[in-house]
C-alpha cells in the first residue's frame, strides 16, 4: 500500500488518539537499566539487531493516516546511540523510528511512542534485548523461559491493539463514573516544575516483606499501593474529606487472549475511595473494598465493556486522579536478572508511579512534579506504619526532554 | 484593571482555550431588507444588554470557573465588513461583539460562554428590538425574551452546573466495529488555510413532507442526507459512519431561559446496509430510536458524568449536525432575508428555519462543493428541490480591527 509516496508494510489498525500527543510531547515512556559494567557497544548493537529480528515492526517507521497507525519501509539503520539523553522519537535523530535505544556508561535506555507500544510492550522488548545483551556479555545461553526470542514472526502475531478488539457477545457493564467531579480531591499543589518536563524520584520497597503483607490481605501489589497512597494523602491533608481517585493500569491481554502483543492493549481504570473507605475502617476491610472494585474491573465483561468504550471515545485520562499506576509488574530474565542493578521507568505524566520488581526490591519511580519529595516521604512514612522499611534511593531529579542530538 | 465581580457561572468550559486561539468564532449573521441604521442598532443592542446584562460583562477564568466582571468601558456595535474577534480591545474584552455592514448584522461570540441556542436567543432579542424600532411595529406577545433586570441565574445555567443527584446510569453508545469506519480526509482547510462554507435552501413544507414519508424528523433527515452523501462520494467504502448531533438539553432539564452552554452531543453510528439498502424508513426508525435514547434525562446525566470522569476524544467522527430550529421574532421576521451560521470546523452542517424555508449550511472545507451538490441531488431524490443560496466561499477570519 502506497500512502503519501511511501510504502506501508503493515497496518497496525485504528490508532490510539494519543498519537497526536506523542507527536508533541517532550518525553515518552522509557525504561532504563543500570548494569554492573559499562555497556559494550558492539555487543549491544548485536543484541539490538537480534531484538529487531524478534520484533521487526520496531525497525519500521510509524505514521498515522486516516486515524490508523501504519508502519512504513525504513531507510538508514536504527542503531543504539551513545547518549545520556533519550533522543527525539520519529525524528532524523533516530531515523524516524518510533522505538529508540540509547546507552551511556553502564546504562541502556529504551524509549517509544506510547501509541506504538504500551508499558507492557516496552518492557517485553527490553527484556528480550537485555537477555540477548547480558547473555552475550557473560557468554551464557540466551534462552530463558518467558523471554521472547522467536524470529521472523508475522507482525499480527505480536501486534494487536485494543482498537482491533471489539466484542459482540458479552454482558455490558456500567463503567465507573464520578457522580460529581467536585467531590473528587485535586491536589493543586502538585504542578510540574517549570524548569523541566518531568520530575522523578525513586523509592525501593523490599519485595519479601511487601509481598508477605499483600498475601496476608489477598491483594496485589498495586492494590496495596493504592491503599498506602490513599492513607498518605489523608495523612498529608488531615482536614480533607473529599473522595480520592486512583487510575490503575489494567491489562486487556488475557481477556482477549493476545498475550504476546506489544501494541497498546491496556488502560487505567478509576478506583474511587471515600475518606470512610480509607480511614474509617481497619486495613482488612479497606483492602477488601479495593479488591472488590478491582476484581470487578478485571472481569472479562467489564474489560470488554471498557474496550468497547475505548474504541468509540478513546479515553485519554482520568480527571483529578491523585495517583496513576502506570505499570506494576516484574522485570525478570532468569539468571541474567542479577546482573541488572537498577530498573527505572519514566514517562510524560504527573501524579503517577511505575512499580517494577527487580530481584529483592520493588523499584517505585514517583512522578509528582515539584511535590515528588513530599509524596515519597509521605508514602515511606505510611509504609513504615505497615512495618515495611522502604528507602528513598534517588532524590527528585529532572527528566530531560528528548534531544535532537546525542549528549555525551 | 479595576473590575467588580458580578456573577460566577460555575466550571469553565474547555472551549475557553479554543476561544482564545481560534480565528473563527461562532458567528451568526442575518441580512435584512434594508441598510442597517446604526443609531437604531446601537439602541437595540443597549436594550438587549438590559435583558441579558451578562453579555455586557467581561468573562475570565478564576480557579477553573467562569467569572463575569462589570466593566465601565462600552461595547457598541462596530461598523465593519469583517467580523471582530471577541475578547479583544476593540470590543472592550467582551465575549460578544456586534458588527454591521450594509444590510448585514453579525454577532461573534465565545463558545465557552454560550451555545448555539443561546446565540439564537440573544440575537433574536436584538433583532426584535431593532426591527421594532425600524418598522414601528411590535408584537403584543413577542416570541423573544424582552424582560429586563433579571438576576443572572435566571438566564445563565450551564449544563455542567446542574445538580444531577441520583440517577440511573445508562449504557453509552459504542461502535460495533471500528476497523473500516471512515472519515473524509479532504474535509480540511484548503492550502491557504481557508475554510469553505455554503448554503442551500428548501421549502419547509416540502422538506417536512419528505421526512414524514420515511418517518424521519429533521435531525434524522440531516443524518440520512449526510450518510448518503458520504457513501455516494466514496463508492469504494462500506464501513460504518459516526455522526454527532448537537442538541439542546434545555427542555430535558427544564431550563428554557438559559443562554449558557446547555447542549449535549448525541452519537449516531450508521451502517452502510441501513442507508444504502432498499428501505430507508428502516434506517430512519433506527436513527430516531438512537436519538430518543440519548435525549433521556438519565442518559444525559450519565453522559455528563462520563465527561467529568474521563478526558476523551471521539474516534472517527465524520461530521457534526445541528438542527437549530426556527428564527422567529414575530411580525417583523419577514424583514430578515437570510441567515448564516459558521464556526471553525470543516465538518459541520447547520439547519435553521426562516420564513418558510430551511437554510442548510454546509461547511466541509475543501470538499464543500462536492457535498453540497451531492446533498442537492439526494434531496431531489426525496422529492425536495433546493436552491443554492450561497455558493461555496471562504469564511472571513475574525480580526481585532474593523474594516471597510
Amino acid at each position: 500500500m502506497i500512502i503519501n509516496n511511501k510504502e506501508a508494510v503493515f497496518n497496525g489498525g485504528p490508532f490510539q488518539s494519543y498519537w497526536w500527543a506523542d507527536e508533541h510531547e517532550p518525553v515518552h515512556p522509557a525504561i532504563r537499566a543500570e548494569l554492573k559494567d559499562n555497556i559494550d557497544p558492539e555487543i549491544l548493537e548485536k543484541a539490538w539487531e537480534d531484538t529487531k529480528k524478534v520484533y521487526p515492526l520496531i525497525d519500521l517507521i510509524p505514521d498515522d493516516y486516516d486515524e490508523e497507525v501504519l508502519f512504513f519501509k525504513s531507510d538508514g539503520e536504527s542503531k543504539p546511540i551513545k547518549s545520556k539523553n533519550a533522543l527525539k522519537l520519529v525524528s532524523d535523530a533516530v531515523k524516524y523510528r518510533g522505538v529508540s535505544l540509547t546507552y551511556f556508561e553502564n546504562t541502556a535506555s529504551l524509549s517509544a511512542y506510547h501509541s506504538v507500544v504500551d508499558e507492557k510492550g516496552l518492557i517485553e522488548i527490553f527484556r528480550t534485548l537485555m537477555n540477548f545483551y547480558i547473555s552475550a556479555f557473560k557468554d551464557t545461553a540466551a534462552d530463558v523461559s518467558g523471554v521472547m526470542t522467536k524470529n521472523n514472526r508475522k507482525p499480527e502475531e505480536y501486534y494487536i491493539q485494543n482498537t482491533m478488539l471489539l466484542s459482540n457477545d458479552y454482558a455490558p457493564q456500567p463503567i465507573k463514573l464520578y457522580r460529581d467531579i467536585r467531590e473528587i480531591f485535586n491536589d493543586t499543589s502538585v504542578v510540574s516544575d517549570e524548569n523541566c518536563a518531568v520530575t522523578s524520584g525513586e523509592l525501593d520497597i523490599p519485595f519479601s516483606s511487601y509481598d508477605e503483607l499483600c498475601k496476608k490481605y489477598g491483594v496485589s501489589a498495586d492494590e496495596m499501593f493504592v491503599y498506602a497512597m490513599a492513607k498518605s494523602v489523608y495523612e498529608m491533608y488531615p482536614e480533607e474529606r473529599k473522595k480520592l481517585s486512583f487510575g490503575v493500569m489494567t491489562d486487556f491481554r488475557s481477556t482477549f487472549d493476545v498475550p504476546e502483543t506489544i501494541a497498546p492493549c491496556s488502560k487505567k481504570m478509576p478506583v474511587v475511595l471515600t475518606y470512610e473507605d480509607v480511614c474509617g475502617q481497619d486495613m482488612k476491610n479497606a483492602l477488601e473494598n479495593i479488591l472488590g472494585i478491582r476484581n470487578y474491573q478485571k472481569s472479562d465483561d467489564y474489560i470488554r465493556s471498557h474496550v468497547a468504550l475505548e474504541n468509540t471515545y478513546s479515553v485519554l485520562n482520568i480527571r483529578n486522579a491523585c495517583l496513576s499506576v502506570n505499570f506494576c509488574g516484574e522485570f525478570e530474565i532468569g539468571e541474567n536478572t542479577s546482573y541488572i542493578q537498577n530498573i527505572t521507568m519514566t514517562d510524560y505524566s504527573i501524579r503517577s508511579v511505575f512499580m517494577i520488581r527487580l530481584g529483592d526490591n520493588i523499584k517505585v519511580s514517583f512522578q509528582y512534579g515539584n511535590a515528588t519529595g513530599k509524596y515519597m516521604d509521605a508514602v515511606k512514612k505510611t509504609l513504615d506504619g505497615f512495618g515495611i522499611q522502604s528507602k528513598i534511593t534517588v532524590s527528585p531529579y529532572p527528566v530531560s526532554a528528548e534531544s535532537d542530538k546525542p549528549i555525551v | 484593571m479595576n473590575r467588580t465581580e458580578y456573577f460566577n457561572g460555575g466550571p469553565m468550559s474547555p472551549f475557553w482555550w479554543y476561544d482564545k486561539e481560534t480565528e473563527y468564532h461562532n458567528k451568526f449573521s442575518v441580512s435584512l431588507d434594508h441598510e442597517i441604521v446604526p443609531d437604531k442598532l446601537s439602541e437595540a443592542w443597549d436594550k438587549t444588554k438590559k435583558v441579558y446584562p451578562l453579555i455586557d460583562c467581561v468573562p475570565d477564568m478564576v480557579n477553573g470557573e467562569i467569572v463575569f466582571y462589570k466593566d465601565d468601558r462600552e461595547n457598541p456595535p462596530i461598523k465593519s465588513s469583517r467580523p471582530i474577534k471577541p475578547g479583544t480591545d476593540i470590543c472592550a474584552q467582551r465575549a460578544f461583539v456586534i458588527t454591521y455592514y450594509e444590510n448585514k448584522i453579525t454577532m461573534s461570540s465565545f463558545h465557552s460562554v454560550i451555545d448555539g441556542g443561546g446565540i439564537n436567543m440573544i440575537f433574536s432579542t436584538l433583532l426584535y428590538f431593532y426591527l421594532e424600532s425600524y418598522t414601528g411595529e411590535s408584537d403584543e406577545q413577542p416570541p423573544v425574551e424582552t424582560r429586563e433586570n433579571r438576576a443572572p441565574d435566571e438566564y445563565y445555567k450551564a449544563l455542567a452546573t446542574i445538580e444531577t443527584g441520583e440517577f440511573e446510569q445508562k449504557p453509552l453508545i459504542t461502535y460495533k466495529k471500528r476497523k473500516g469506519m471512515f472519515i473524509d480526509l479532504d474535509m480540511a482547510p484548503d492550502e491557504n488555510g481557508d475554510i469553505m462554507s455554503s448554503r442551500i435552501k428548501v421549502p419547509v413544507d416540502k422538506f417536512i413532507a419528505a421526512c414524514k414519508n420515511i418517518g424521519a424528523n429533521p435531525s434524522t433527515m440531516m443524518t440520512i442526507l449526510m450518510s448518503k452523501a458520504s457513501y455516494k462520494l466514496h463508492p469504494e467504502r462500506d464501513g460504518d459512519l459516526a455522526f454527532v448531533l448537537t442538541m439542546s438539553a434545555r427542555k430535558t432539564f427544564n431550563i428554557p431561559d438559559t443562554i449558557a452552554n446547555c447542549s449535549t452531543n448525541l452519537l449516531i453510528p450508521v451502517e452502510y446496509s441501513d442507508i444504502m439498502g432498499d428501505d430507508i424508513s428502516k434506517a430512519s426508525k433506527k436513527i430516531r430510536s438512537v436519538i430518543d435514547y440519548q435525549r433521556g434525562e438519565d442518559f444525559i446525566k450519565t453522559f455528563a458524568a462520563f465527561f467529568e470522569t474521563y478526558d476523551w476524544i471521539l474516534a472517527k467522527r465524520y461530521a457534526v449536525l445541528t438542527y437549530i430550529g426556527k428564527l422567529d421574532i414575530g411580525k417583523n421576521t419577514k424583514h430578515i432575508k437570510g441567515f448564516e451560521m459558521t464556526d471553525d470546523a470543516t465538518c459541520t452542517m447547520f439547519m435553521m428555519e426562516l420564513n418558510g424555508e430551511f437554510v442548510i449550511s454546509l461547511q466541509f472545507g475543501k470538499v464543500t462543493e462536492k457535498y453540497m451538490n451531492s446533498i442537492i441531488n439526494i434531496l431531489s431524490d426525496f422529492g425536495v428541490e433546493s436552491e443554492i443560496e450561497t455558493a461555496p466561499y471562504a469564511i472571513i477570519k475574525d480580526s481585532d480591527t474593523a474594516a471597510g
